[in-house]
């Protein structure tokens, strides 16, 4: 959501090593960021800081679990990468090495992904690298997109008209 | 015959004398009696407002460390404290202080336990600011210049609070260690 970026960011880790010089703490073992509706979850996530506060953060792992909940949207976006970048200010998440994203029932594959949080737009790429190793299978994105089913709306079966029991107009003699 | 009495009272009063000589010698060495022996553990020193400073071959402050009431205590050298208060200076890393309800010196001052509302503040005089760290027991080492603690221990910054179960702070290399259970939260930006 959109108001995540507001919303402080809760981390909970084994340990953490945090570099007063170059501003950088590494949270490590059984590591969970959370930021709003944002959750992450790895093996390790390096954080760095500016002279604001938390600024951007690495996470590494096998694989790294990224879910953020769709803005004005009952539905989460959850995603998967050996290697997930966020930005905070750009709001940005970069997803890098065997790279997953899906978006209620559809799902993107491919080698490296971008996921601009506010847009929801998300881009995603092979790896121009395997093409030129001829071992390696092709690096291919893959989507699937599932049709929405359109929910047939039944004609709604009108009540039946309310028969009124009135009785017969009866016949006067001239 | 009736000169056996003049034999016998002079050799009584030599077993006398003897009995006392080996009393005497058995009550001074006994471990009671001397008040200075290496196992009584009593204060041989005591200083009220006490304060001690360390500087560096160039003559610079390293660390000055004060304490309302200070305790020697011969037989292990060590000092026992009363609200001691270290402060740590470095041009370059920034300072560190460091107060407690009470202290523990060890021999040749190696190593000083801070112990009971511990408050450490570290200040890098940089736009970061301040970082205040509070746990009931911390350890320093001055000669290396890091404290450390396996208490739960509390660290609050400009824009972060972290939680841990155990600390190591090194001040000349500015490298934070946290470890067991660690919560950190860094507040948004505004």
């Amino acid at each position: 959501e959109l108001a995540d970026r507001t919303k402080p960011v809760n981390l909970e880790a084994d340990s953490v090593t945090v570099d007063d010089i170059h501003k950088t703490s590494v949270y490590v073992g059984s590591v969970v960021l959370i930021q709003g509706t944002m959750l992450l979850r790895a093996d390790r996530i390096e954080v760095s800081e500016n002279g604001e506060g938390f600024n951007k953060a690495v996470a590494y792992g096998n694989p790294v679990y990224f879910r953020q909940k769709r803005d004005k949207v009952d539905e989460y976006v959850e995603g998967y990468a050996s290697r997930i970048d966020m930005d905070s200010k750009s709001n940005m998440v970069y997803l890098t090495g065997n790279a997953r994203l899906k978006k209620g029932e559809d799902e993107l594959r491919g080698h490296t992904m971008t996921y601009n949080t506010t847009s929801e737009v998300f881009e995603a790429r092979n790896d121009p690298t395997a093409a030129k190793d001829p071992n390696a299978p092709a690096s291919r994105v893959r989507a699937v997109i599932r049709p929405k089913v359109k929910t047939e709306t039944p004609a709604v079966a009108q009540p039946p008209l309310p028969l009124r029991s009135t009785p017969a107009p009866t016949l006067v003699k001239p | 015959m009736n000169n056996r009495p003049l034999y016998w009272f002079p050799l009584g009063i030599l077993a006398v004398i003897a009995g006392l000589t080996f009393w005497l010698q058995f009550v001074v060495q006994s471990p009671r009696a001397n008040i200075f022996s290496k196992d009584r553990h009593i204060a041989d020193y005591i200083i009220e407002q006490f304060s001690v400073s360390r500087t560096n071959l160039a003559g610079q402050l390293i660390y000055t460390l004060h304490a309302d009431h200070a305790e020697h205590f011969l037989d292990d050298d060590t000092t026992t404290l009363l609200k001691p208060h270290l402060i740590a200076h470095d041009d370059h890393q920034g300072s560190a202080d460091v107060r407690a309800k009470q202290g523990f010196v060890t021999a040749k001052g190696k190593e000083v336990d801070f112990i009971g509302n511990v408050v450490l503040v570290r200040d890098a005089h940089d736009e970061q600011g301040p970082l205040t760290l509070t746990t009931e027991y911390l350890v320093a080492i001055p000669d290396a210049r890091v404290v450390r603690t396996n208490k739960l221990v509390h660290v609050v910054g400009k824009s972060i609070q972290m939680t841990a179960g155990g600390l190591e702070l090194d001040n000349q290399t500015r490298i934070l260690r946290l470890t067991n259970k660690v919560k950190a939260r860094y507040e948004p930006i505004k």
